[in-house]
């Protein structure tokens, strides 16, 4: 119907092909990745979930770590979309930076991606939430915090409080990751370790959120009339549960979560929440920072490099209080 | 100079396209245009294209397809569950599942008189539960070896998915333009009362278009499958408004009548170009989501500035028939 439709078509082809010959070379084009220390550190990060106060603190300590090492750092947030992720790491790949750094979504589905990054010449760090065994070998290294001794830390915690007699429910994190899994085997082996006899009547996930965990915490409730603890993967997640427990009236059952985040550590001061275990986000992103540098001067670095923890209770709260965040 | 501007308001998925890759062109030079930005921004595109030409086909046809991201889910979680029975069969019952789905949504728009966007909304609802169920929330790894190819590799410079979804793009637009079925679905989209009294069964090809649809979407779920090498109960969420903005982009309208499988791919290779290329830039996600929906809104506006234009004055009698009707749409847009 109109003529004028071929003409566009036509000359927007003859632009395009124009364009892309007189810009495009062939193979990789940015600096490759030296090991001058008189440029920048380039860092690409691709979070998992952004909307996360673990992931906050991550940030925070990578960027005051930042200006030590001259590092460049750029932020994705796929908001726990395993695709976006995807198209995110090619995109950072792309990028040409010195060090990928990449907190997993979905410890498989980025298998791919990595392998391709590695295959294309690009150090990949995995932060937080390790990839799946099988893509270990394309990554130089994990950062993250000692989530087994966090679960074990609650294990002792619970198996004091309740006398190593009782019943309790797990409020988890996202199922197959790195944190969620070594919670709650460093929970099981405290319990193995004091020969305690407390059942799991359940293990459900709240997705490391705070009202998905109320809405899972007050199913629990009214599927088990008797629970004496909860521990729930995460602070927010705890205190969700929290929530759920003083909306049903129902009283004695003790909370845990992981993090000492201040809300959590003054929870535990007014004596609510029963306790936490530290994890510490901070340190974990200066680590990163520190590593990647490392790498990039062509030093070997630890497989693992994990932060420690320790337990918060109502009697050491005022110790570690300003340890909260 | 009328006849440009007539020919450009017809266009906007190529003025958008070009528009989009200039820009990053000029901003970013080599690294936008290098063979591997340009393949991994084809790859991304091409696995969200089927889905994106199903959409365009409902809209054409009047309706709307929300469930197209579970749909897209639950077929990637079949074809990695279900590959101890063979590549083949796994992806068949993958097909097979978006195309019940799509019958599903059919018969709750003809037969239930459901409108088009509360009968998927329902289904979006009930297959994402399905896809949660199925998968127990945790991710399934792949475990036939090559089967990464389809989505994840490539022929020479080409992605394999690109190659698949142009040729499904042609064997559309062939079949929307050249077979009577195909031109159906805009009789039907364009105005349902005359088109019934003309003869043609509504029911049959809103029916149709739904199962299209949904058959597409599983084959994006198919190739998305491929390219992750397993299965994940998060993904698609955010799928229904990309499919949507990208065809809209493409020329559809949400009143239905118009659109094509061309626009719709160009459509979504630009919100791809888009999203790689703020990516490359560094600019915060929120910003990016932001944008996206700026250039649909424009898209939008300028596109209904053009058809209300008083240059479409200077026309033949037909073709100001033809503004009458289309700007009744618009107004009420």
């Amino acid at each position: 119907m109109y003529r004028g439709k071929r003409h566009v078509t036509l000359i927007a082809v003859v632009a395009l092909v124009t364009l892309a010959g007189c810009t495009a070379k062939t193979g990789d084009q940015a600096g490759s990745a030296s090991t001058e220390a008189a440029t920048p550190l380039e860092l690409c990060v691709v979070h998992n979930n952004a909307d996360h106060p673990s992931i906050t603190a991550l940030v925070k300590g990578m960027n005051e770590e930042a200006p030590h090492f001259d590092a460049n750092i750029v932020y994705f947030d796929p908001a726990n979309d395993p695709q976006k992720q995807v198209s995110m790491i090619e995109d950072c790949v792309a990028r040409q930076p010195d060090v990928l750094v990449v907190n997993a979504v979905d410890p498989v589905a980025v298998v791919p991606a990595i392998k391709r990054a590695f295959e294309s010449g690009i150090r990949v760090l995995m932060v937080n939430a390790d990839i799946a065994p099988e893509g270990r070998q394309y990554t130089e290294g994990f950062i993250g915090s000692k989530s087994f001794d966090q679960g074990y830390a609650v294990g002792l915690m619970i198996a004091e409080a309740l006398n190593n007699k009782g019943n309790m429910v797990i409020v988890a994190g996202n199922p197959g990751q790195t944190d969620t899994v070594n919670r709650t085997e460093g929970l099981k082996a405290a319990f193995a370790d004091s020969d305690a006899d407390i059942t799991i009547l359940a293990e459900q996930t709240g997705q490391w959120s705070r009202d998905k965990a109320l809405t899972v915490m007050t199913d629990l409730l009214t599927r088990f009339p008797d629970i004496d603890a909860v521990f729930g993967h995460d602070d927010p997640m705890a205190l969700g549960a929290l929530e759920a427990i003083n909306a049903s009236g129902r009283e004695g059952i003790k909370v845990f979560g992981v993090n000492g985040n201040t809300d959590a550590c003054q929870s535990i001061k007014d004596g609510e929440m029963a306790g936490t275990a530290l994890q510490l986000s901070e340190l974990v992103g200066v680590s990163t920072v520190r590593a990647a540098f490392d790498l990039k001067q062509g030093r070997l670095i630890p497989r693992e490099i994990l932060a420690p923890t320790a337990p918060v209770t109502p009697e050491n709260v005022a110790e570690w209080q300003d340890q909260c965040w | 100079m009328i006849a440009l501007a007539r020919a450009l308001g017809r266009q906007t998925a190529v003025i958008v396209f070009m528009g989009i890759f200039l820009l990053f062109t000029v901003l970013q030079g080599s690294m936008f245009t290098s063979a591997i930005n340009l393949s991994n921004i084809s790859r991304q595109v091409a696995i969200d294209a089927p889905h994106v030409m199903g959409q365009v086909i409902v809209l054409i046809s009047g309706g709307i397809d929300i469930s197209v991201g579970s749909v897209m889910a639950m077929s990637s979680a079949l074809t990695i569950g279900l590959q101890e029975y063979g590549a083949v069969w796994a992806v068949a019952a993958a097909l097979a599942f978006g195309a019940a789905v799509g019958a599903v949504n059919g018969l709750l728009v003809t037969k239930g008189k459901i409108v088009p966007f509360i009968a998927t909304l329902g289904t979006m609802g009930v297959v994402r539960g399905m896809v949660l169920a199925y998968t127990e929330q945790r991710s399934i790894p792949g475990t036939i070896e090559n089967f990464g190819f389809w989505g994840g590799g490539s022929l020479g410079m080409v992605p394999v998915p690109l190659v698949i979804s142009l040729a499904i793009m042609i064997a559309l637009w062939w079949f929307l333009r050249y077979t009577v079925t195909g031109r159906g679905f805009f009789a039907v989209g364009g105005d349902k009362e005359t088109a019934y009294l003309a003869g043609v069964s509504v029911a049959r090809f809103q029916f149709t278009a739904f199962v299209l649809s949904g058959t597409l979407a599983a084959v994006s779920g198919v190739l998305l499958a491929s390219r992750l090498d397993s299965a994940n109960a998060q993904i698609g969420v955010d799928t229904p408004l990309l499919s949507i903005a990208a065809a809209i982009i493409g020329g559809a309208s949400i009143l239905g009548g118009r659109g094509g499988v061309i626009g719709g791919f160009l459509g979504i290779t630009s919100l791809g170009m888009l999203s790689t290329g703020m990516n490359l830039m560094g600019v915060n996600t929120y910003y990016q989501i932001a944008t996206r929906a700026t250039v649909l809104i424009v898209v939008v506006v300028v596109d209904a500035l053009i058809v209300n234009s008083k240059l479409s004055a200077a026309r033949l009698p037909l073709e100001r028939k033809m503004d009458e009707h289309l700007r009744k749409e618009v107004v009420i847009v």
